[in-house]
C-alpha cells in the first residue's frame, strides 16, 4: 500500500515538473524576417531582432488573434504571441503584474478601453502619441482616445438585436425611440450595466443623448437584466424575449450564422464599443513590441482585425460596417456614470 | 456461594421456534449457514441458555427472536401468536413483540439520563403517564441503583451501566427477556455478583429468559436448560447437569467443560453397555451410553478431570489405572490442577481433597469405566 | 482527541517526522496564506496604525443591508431544506429496506459531478420563462386542461428558484455527512429502542437523530460555508432576478470596477467570514459537550427498519429527487447540445452530434480538457495527501501552533476565493518566483481551494483510526514515520479516495481559477465553458459540459473501484482487531 502511494507520490511529481517545463518553454522560432524599408521601422527591426517574441495579452476572437499573427508573419516576419485572456479577468491579470513588477505583456488589446485610458494616466501604459511608434502620426483622428494616447483599433458598434421568429423585419424596430412602444413592454432583454463598462457606455449614451425619463422608460420595458450577454443572446434565439439591447452585430450574427432566427438593426446615432491597444511602459520587448504596433496601427493591420464581415465591426481605416454621422464615440465611465445609469435604468 | 431459590414449576409454554433457517452471503459469494434447522420451546419463567462457540449461530437466534434479524423459513410463536413464518409470510416488527433485551454493549442512549433510559420503554408501550414515574422507581429500587437516577451513562461506571440495562429491561414486566452475552463486558468480580442477582431476579419477577453465552461456566451457573449450538444447528438440549455429565457428541464434550481424549478402537461390546478399547493406554473399560458401538469401530473415550483419583501406588483391583509422571501441577484455590503424561498422551486431572503429587514425580491415575465416555469417530 | 495522551507525549521528544510534516505544513500554509494576507493586511493597517475602516466600509456600503440580508435568507432557506432533505436521504439509504444497493447511495451524489455553471444553465434552460423547455412542456400539458398561459407557471429568476438551486447542490454535502455518520453510529441503540416499543418513526426522532447532532452540526457548517461561496449560480440566475449575493459582489468589485475596489471587496467578504465562523464555533461547541457516541462502537450492524407501505412512496421519494437534481438539468443541457442552441422548437428528426462533434474537435478544447485531467490527478493527489498528513498531525499534536496553520490554510478561502487568487497573482507571478504563465501557479492556486474540502474529509477518515492501532504500532517499534505509512495511511484509505474524487471533481470542473489564470496558452475546461457562456453558445457549452461529466463519472467510478478495494482491506484488519 505504501509503496503505492510512494509511486504515485513520484508519478505525480515528475508529471508535475514535466509539465511546468514544458509550459515554460515555447516561444517561436524565428521564422523568414523581412527587414522593413521604411527607416524608422527598420531602426526598430535592427533593435527587436535582439529581443524575444512580442508577447500581446488579447481579447479579440481567437479567430482575428489568428488574422493578426498570420498578417504580421507575412509583413515583418518577427515572432509574436497572442494570449486571449477572458475579459472578466485580462484587466486583473495585466494590473497585478504590472504591480508586481512582472509584467509579460508587451501589449495589451482590451475590449475595455476606459480601463487602458486609466492605466496610461497611471503611468502603467505609454501615451501612444509619445511611444515613438512609427506611423501613428497618420492614424485617423476619430479613433484615438484622448487626445492621441489610446489607439482603438476596432469600434463594434450597438444597436437592436431581434427574434426573427417573434417579429418580422417589417415591424421590428430601427431606433431606440421604436423600444418604448407598448407593445414590447416585457419583451425586451436587457444586459445589466453592472460589470461592464461598455454597457454603462451605451446607457450612458442614452441618457446623454435623450435624457433620464427615457432610460426609466426604458428600463420598464425590460422582461430582465441579465449578467452577460451570451447568456441574453442565447435567450433571445430561445425566444425568451422579441428584443435585445444594447448588442453588437457581431453577437447576433455569430447565432444567426448558425441558424438561429436572429437579426441585427443598427440605428442611426448610436455608441459602440471601442477595441483599445496598449503599451506597456514596463514591456520586456520594448523595439518589438513598437514595430508590432507600427504594423497594429496600420491599414493592413487594420484589415486583419477588422477585415471579417459578420463580425460587423468598423476599422480606422473605413474597412468594415460603415458608422454612421451620429455615431458618438463612448464618454469615460466612472462610479457616478455606472451609478446614475443603475438609478435609471432600475437596477441599482 | 449460597443457595438460589429453585426454579418454580412451569408447565405453560412460552416460545416455540420451528425449524429456522437463516444463511448469510459472504463478501466473496460463499453462503454461510447461521442456523441450519434450529427447533427450541421455552416454557414459562425458563432460564434457557445458548451456548457456543463464535459463529455458531446463537447471537442470530436471539436476534430472530427479537425481530432484528429475518429468518429465511421456520416459524416463530410467542404464547400462540406468530411472529414469524416462512410460510405464510408473517413477520412482526421488534416493537410489537412485547420482549425486552440486553445488549453486549448496553446500548444505554447517551444522551438521555438514567431515568429517561429506563423510563423509554414505558412511554413507548403506552403505558399510562402518571404510572410511569413509579414503575421507574421501583425498577431503580430493585437493581439498587435508586441514586443513579439522573446521571448520565457516560458519567456512571460499567458495572452501573450493566445494572442500569438490566433495569430498562425489566420495567416493563415483559414474560421473556433476551440477553446478548451481557456480562462479557463486565470485570470477573462483577460478573459474579450480577449473574448471582439476575438469577434472584428471575425466580422472583418469572420471566423466561434467553440467554446467549459463549462461557460455559456461567452457561452451567445460570441455565434451566441449555441449548448447545454447532453450526446452525443445537446439538444437545438438556440441564446443565445432563449436558455436562451425558454429552451427545464428541463435539459437545470438547465444549463443555474440559475433556481428557484417549483414542481407540473398539475391542469387545457387552450387552449391558460396556465397551471394552484398545487404546495407547493399553485396554481400556467405558461406557457406551447409547449401545452404538460395534467391534472394530474407531472412538474417543472422554472423562473429566475430576472424575479420576490419584494415588502414589496402585490401588488393588482397579482397571483403567494407568502410570503418570506429573508434568505440572497448579494449585487454583478451589482445587488443584495437575498436567500429566499417560504413556503418549497428556492428560489432565483435577482433585480438591487430595494433594496431588509434585512435578516430576510419578503416580498411578484411575478413571471409573462409568465416568468414560465412549464416542465412536 | 485524547487530551492525556496529548499532554504526555507533548513531553516526549519530537521525531524526525513529526518535524518534517510540521515543516511541510508550515510551508504550504505560508504559500496558501501569504499572498491573501498580503492583500488584506494593507487594508487593516493603514499609515503604521491599525484601522477599522474595512469594517466601517463593510457597513457602510451602498446596499450592503439588502445584499447581506438576501445572501443569509437564501443559504439559510436552502441549507435548512438540504439538512432535512439530505440527512432524510441518509437515513433512508442506510438504515431502512428503502435502500437499492448501489443506486439509493450514488442518487443523492450526482450534482457533485456537474460543473455549477451548467447546472445553472441546465435551470436556466429548463425554467426560463418563456423558453424553459419544461415550462413550455408544462404549458402545453395544461393547454390538454383547457388552461392557457403565456410564460411560466414557474420562473427559475426568482428568489424560489435561487433557493432551489442552492438546494439541489447542497444536498450532496449532507447526503455525505450524515452517512458517515451513520455508518459510525452503533447500531444497538437504534435495536433496544426497538425492542423497547419504539416505531420506526420514534426510534428515529428520539434515538437517531440525537445521535446524529454531531455529523448534522457538520454539515450544516459545510452547508453555510459553501452555501456563501456560490458564484455561478447567483450570478447566472441572481442577476436576472435582481438579486444579488456577496461573492457576485465582491467579483464585480475586483473585476469590473477601476480602479478596483479591493478595499471593499475585503470589507465585504468580512460578513462572509463572521457567519462562515460563527458556524463552525457552534458546530465546536456541540463536538465539545460530548453527549454522543465515538466513532466504532461495539455494536453490530444495524438492522434495517422495514418501512412496510412506506417503502415504495420512500423509493418514489428517492427517485424524485434523483430526476429533479441530476436528470433535468443533464437531460435539459442533453436536448440543446443535441438540438445545436437553445430553443424550445425542437427539430425532433434534426438532433444530432454537431455540437459533440465541434467540441472534441476543437483543439483548444482537447488541450483543455487534457490539462484539466491531468491538473485534477495529479494536484488532487498531491492535496489529498498533503491533507492526510495534516490531519495526522493535528490529532497527535494539536497544539496553538498546529491551530494556526490551520487556520492559516483554511481561513482564505473561506473569505473569498477570487481574493485569494488575486494575491497570488500578485505575490508569485513576478520575482523571485517567476510562477507566471505556469501550471505551477494553477496548482498553487489549487491547494488554497482545495485543502480546505480535502481536509474535511481526511479529518473524519483520520479521526476512524482508533488510537489503540497507532498505540500497537509504536509498542511494535515503528516510528512516526512508519506508523503513517503503514498504519495510518492504508486505515484511512477509503475515506482519503473519496476525498480525492471530490477534489479531482473540483478541479477538473472549477471556474475560479480557470477565470483568473487560465489562458489560450494554458487552457482548462473551465476556461473554454465560460468561453461558451461568453459568446452564448449555450449547445456547445453543454455539450462540453457532459463530456465532462462523463469523463469525471469514469474517474469517479475508478477511483471508487480503487477505493472499494482497499477498503475491504483494512475493514477485514479492523475487524480482526476488534475480535480480540
Amino acid at each position: 500500500m505504501t509503496s503505492l502511494i510512494r509511486r504515485a507520490a513520484a508519478t505525480a511529481l515528475t508529471l508535475a515538473v514535466t509539465g511546468a517545463l514544458l509550459v515554460g518553454c515555447g516561444g517561436g522560432a524565428a521564422e523568414d524576417a523581412k527587414r522593413p524599408r521604411d527607416p524608422d521601422q527598420a531602426a526598430l527591426f535592427d533593435k527587436a531582432v535582439d529581443e524575444k517574441a512580442v508577447y500581446v495579452y488579447s481579447n479579440l476572437e481567437e479567430v482575428l488573434n489568428k488574422r493578426l499573427s498570420d498578417g504580421y508573419a507575412k509583413a515583418i516576419g518577427l515572432p509574436v504571441t497572442i494570449e486571449k485572456i477572458a475579459s472578466s479577468s485580462i484587466n486583473t491579470r495585466f494590473a497585478s503584474e504590472a504591480e508586481a513588477r512582472a509584467v509579460r505583456a508587451d501589449i495589451l488589446v482590451s475590449a475595455d478601453c476606459s480601463f487602458v485610458r486609466a492605466q496610461v494616466g497611471k503611468g502603467i501604459v505609454v501615451a501612444m502619441n509619445k511611444a515613438n511608434v512609427p506611423g501613428y502620426e497618420k492614424y485617423p483622428e476619430n479613433f484615438k482616445l484622448d487626445g492621441g494616447a489610446v489607439p482603438s483599433i476596432q469600434t463594434a458598434p450597438y444597436g437592436i438585436g431581434y427574434n426573427t421568429d417573434e417579429i418580422n423585419k417589417a415591424e421590428a424596430p430601427t431606433t431606440w425611440d421604436d423600444l418604448l412602444d407598448p407593445r414590447w413592454k416585457g419583451r425586451i432583454l436587457m444586459t445589466s450595466p453592472k460589470g461592464s463598462a461598455t454597457r454603462v457606455q451605451v446607457y450612458d449614451f442614452l441618457l446623454e443623448s435623450r435624457g433620464e425619463r427615457f432610460l426609466r422608460d426604458l428600463g420598464a420595458q425590460a422582461a430582465r437584466f441579465y449578467p452577460d450577454t451570451g447568456q441574453a443572446v442565447a435567450a433571445l434565439a430561445a425566444g425568451e424575449g422579441a428584443i435585445l439591447i444594447p448588442t453588437a452585430g457581431q453577437v447576433t450574427g455569430a447565432g444567426a450564422k448558425k441558424g438561429a432566427p436572429l437579426a441585427f438593426n443598427l440605428p442611426e446615432d448610436t455608441t459602440g464599443a471601442p477595441l483599445c491597444a496598449g503599451l506597456s511602459a514596463q514591456a520586456p520587448n520594448p523595439n518589438a513590441a513598437r514595430l508590432f504596433l507600427s504594423y497594429l496601427l496600420s491599414k493592413s493591420g487594420s484589415e486583419a482585425v477588422n477585415g471579417v464581415e459578420e463580425l460587423y465591426t468598423a476599422g480606422p481605416f473605413d474597412q468594415g460596417v460603415k458608422l454612421g454621422e451620429k455615431y458618438k464615440q463612448p464618454a469615460t465611465v466612472t462610479e457616478e456614470t455606472a451609478a446614475k445609469v443603475g438609478a435609471a435604468l432600475g437596477t441599482g | 456461594m449460597s443457595k438460589v431459590t429453585p426454579a418454580r414449576p412451569s408447565p405453560d409454554l412460552l416460545v416455540e421456534i420451528e425449524d429456522l433457517h437463516k444463511s448469510f452471503t459472504r463478501r466473496d459469494g460463499q453462503t454461510v449457514p447461521a442456523m441450519d434447522g434450529v427447533s427450541l420451546k421455552i416454557a414459562q419463567g425458563e432460564f434457557v441458555v445458548l451456548l457456543g462457540p463464535s459463529g455458531c449461530g446463537k447471537t442470530t437466534l436471539l436476534r430472530c427472536l427479537a425481530g432484528l434479524e429475518e429468518p429465511d423459513g421456520g416459524e416463530i410463536r410467542m404464547r400462540g401468536r406468530t411472529y414469524f413464518s416462512g410460510r405464510s409470510r408473517v413477520f412482526v416488527p421488534p416493537e410489537r413483540r412485547n420482549l425486552s433485551m440486553v445488549f453486549q454493549s448496553y446500548a444505554l442512549w447517551p444522551h438521555m439520563t438514567v431515568y429517561d433510559n429506563i423510563a423509554f420503554p414505558l412511554r413507548h408501550r403506552k403505558v399510562a403517564r402518571h404510572d410511569i414515574p413509579g414503575r421507574v422507581a421501583r425498577a431503580l429500587e430493585r437493581i439498587g441503583i435508586g441514586d443513579l437516577r439522573n446521571s448520565y451513562p457516560s458519567q456512571i461506571s460499567g458495572g452501573q451501566q450493566q445494572r442500569v440495562a438490566l433495569a430498562r429491561a425489566l420495567v416493563t414486566n415483559d414474560e421473556l427477556v433476551l440477553f446478548d452475552e451481557p456480562l462479557s463486558n463486565v470485570d470477573a468480580r462483577v460478573r459474579d455478583e450480577l449473574r448471582f442477582e439476575l438469577l434472584e431476579m428471575q425466580r422472583e419477577i418469572g420471566f423466561a429468559a434467553v440467554y446467549v453465552t459463549h462461557d460455559q461456566g456461567e452457561a452451567m451457573a445460570m441455565a434451566d436448560r441449555i441449548a448447545v449450538l454447532g453450526g446452525g444447528r443445537i446439538r444437545q438440549l438438556g440441564s446443565p447437569r445432563d449436558v455436562y455429565t451425558r454429552p451427545a457428541s464428541l463435539e459437545v464434550a470438547t465444549f463443555i467443560g474440559t475433556a481428557n481424549k484417549i483414542p481407540g478402537t473398539v475391542l469387545s461390546v457387552d450387552g449391558d453397555g460396556q465397551v471394552i478399547a484398545d487404546t495407547p493406554l493399553g485396554k481400556v473399560s467405558a461406557t457406551d451410553r447409547d449401545r452404538a458401538l460395534a467391534v472394530g469401530d474407531e472412538l474417543v473415550l472422554i472423562w473429566r478431570p475430576e472424575s479420576a483419583t490419584v494415588a502414589p501406588e496402585a490401588p488393588a483391583d482397579s482397571p483403567n489405572t494407568w502410570l503418570a509422571s506429573v508434568a505440572a501441577s497448579v494449585f487454583v484455590g478451589t482445587h488443584t490442577e495437575a498436567d500429566l503424561s499417560v504413556g503418549p498422551l497428556k492428560q489432565r486431572v483435577w482433585s480438591v481433597d487430595r494433594d496431588l503429587p509434585a512435578a516430576g514425580s510419578e503416580a498411578y491415575v484411575s478413571v471409573p469405566g462409568s465416568k468414560l465416555l465412549a464416542f465412536r469417530i | 482527541m485524547n487530551a492525556a495522551a496529548s499532554r504526555t507525549r507533548a513531553t516526549r521528544r519530537p521525531t524526525p517526522f513529526k518535524i518534517a510534516s510540521l515543516a511541510v505544513i508550515t510551508v504550504v500554509a505560508v504559500v496558501v496564506a501569504y499572498p491573501f494576507v498580503r492583500v488584506v493586511w494593507r487594508l487593516f493597517w493603514v499609515d503604521g496604525a491599525p484601522s477599522v475602516d474595512p469594517v466601517e466600509r463593510a457597513f457602510t456600503a451602498p446596499g450592503v443591508g439588502e445584499l447581506v440580508r438576501d445572501s443569509t435568507l437564501i443559504v439559510a432557506v436552502a441549507g435548512a431544506c438540504a439538512v432535512v432533505i439530505g440527512s432524510l436521504l441518509a437515513w433512508l439509504n442506510e438504515r431502512t429496506d428503502a435502500r437499492i444497493r448501489g443506486i439509493t447511495g450514488i442518487v443523492p451524489l450526482l450534482p457533485f459531478l456537474l460543473p455549477s455553471i451548467a447546472m445553472a444553465i441546465g435551470w436556466t434552460l429548463l425554467l426560463s420563462p418563456r423558453a424553459g423547455l419544461l415550462n413550455v412542456w408544462l404549458r402545453d400539458l395544461l393547454g390538454l386542461a383547457g388552461i392557457e398561459i403565456e410564460t411560466g407557471p414557474l420562473n427559475i429568476f426568482s428568489i424560489h428558484g435561487m433557493i432551489f438551486c442552492y438546494f439541489v447542490v447542497l444536498v450532496p454535502y449532507v447526503f455525505l455527512f450524515v452517512s458517515a455518520g451513520l455508518r459510525n453510529m452503533p447500531g444497538d441503540l437504534e435495536e433496544q429502542a426497538r425492542v423497547a416499543g419504539a416505531g420506526s418513526a420514534g426510534t428515529f426522532w428520539r434515538i437517531t437523530l440525537p445521535g446524529l447532532k454531531p455529523s448534522i452540526a457538520a454539515a450544516s457548517v459545510i452547508v453555510v460555508w459553501f452555501g456563501f461561496a456560490m458564484f455561478s449560480i447567483p450570478l447566472i440566475i441572481g442577476t436576472p432576478a435582481g438579486i444579488d449575493v456577496l461573492t457576485v459582489r465582491i467579483v464585480r468589485l475586483i473585476n469590473f470596477t477601476y480602479p478596483p475596489r479591493t478595499d471593499l471587496a475585503v470589507s465585504l467578504s468580512l460578513f462572509i467570514l463572521v457567519i462562515v465562523g460563527g458556524a463552525w464555533a457552534l458546530q465546536v461547541r456541540i463536538m465539545k459537550s460530548g453527549m454522543f457516541v465515538q466513532a466504532g462502537g461495539r455494536g453490530a450492524h444495524a438492522s434495517t427498519v422495514r418501512l412496510g407501505r412506506l417503502r415504495w412512496p420512500a423509493r418514489a421519494f428517492i427517485a424524485g429527487f434523483l430526476v429533479v437534481s441530476g436528470i433535468l438539468p443533464v437531460l435539459g443541457l442533453l436536448i440543446t447540445a443535441l438540438n445545436g442552441f437553445w430553443t424550445p422548437n425542437i427539430h425532433w428528426g434534426d438532433l444530432g452530434f454537431d455540437s459533440f462533434r465541434r467540441v472534441w474537435e476543437d483543439e483548444l478544447t482537447v488541450s483543455a480538457f487534457g490539462n484539466s485531467l491531468l491538473l485534477g490527478a495529479v494536484a488532487g493527489t498531491g492535496i489529498i495527501l498533503f491533507a492526510a498528513l495534516m490531519a495526522v498531525h493535528v490529532r497527535r499534536d494539536g497544539g496553538v501552533v498546529t491551530r494556526l496553520l490551520e487556520a492559516a490554510i483554511r481561513l482564505p478561502i473561506v473569505v473569498s476565493g477570487f481574493i485569494v487568487i488575486v494575491g497570488m497573482i500578485l505575490a508569485y507571478s513576478g520575482p523571485p518566483f517567476e510562477l507566471q504563465g505556469t501550471f505551477v501557479l494553477f496548482v498553487v492556486a489549487y491547494m488554497a481551494t482545495s485543502i480546505p474540502q480535502a481536509s474535511i474529509v481526511s479529518d473524519a477518515a483520520a479521526a476512524q483510526v482508533s488510537d489503540d492501532m497507532v498505540e500497537a504500532a509504536s509498542v511494535s517499534g515503528a516510528g512516526d514515520g512508519r506508523i503513517f505509512g503503514r498504519v495510518q495511511l492504508p486505515l484511512m484509505a477509503p475515506g482519503l479516495v473519496a476525498g480525492w474524487t471530490l477534489v479531482f471533481v473540483n478541479i477538473t470542473g472549477d471556474m475560479e481559477v480557470a477565470s483568473m489564470l487560465a489562458s489560450s496558452r494554458q487552457p482548462v475546461v473551465g476556461f473554454q465553458l465560460l468561453d461558451t457562456y461568453n459568446k452564448g453558445e449555450f449547445a456547445d457549452l453543454a455539450a462540453m459540459a457532459l463530456m465532462l461529466v462523463l469523463i469525471t463519472t469514469l474517474c469517479v467510478l475508478i477511483g471508487t473501484g480503487l477505493g472499494r478495494r482497499l477498503s475491504g482491506r483494512s475493514e477485514r484488519r479492523v475487524r480482526t482487531a476488534r475480535n480480540k
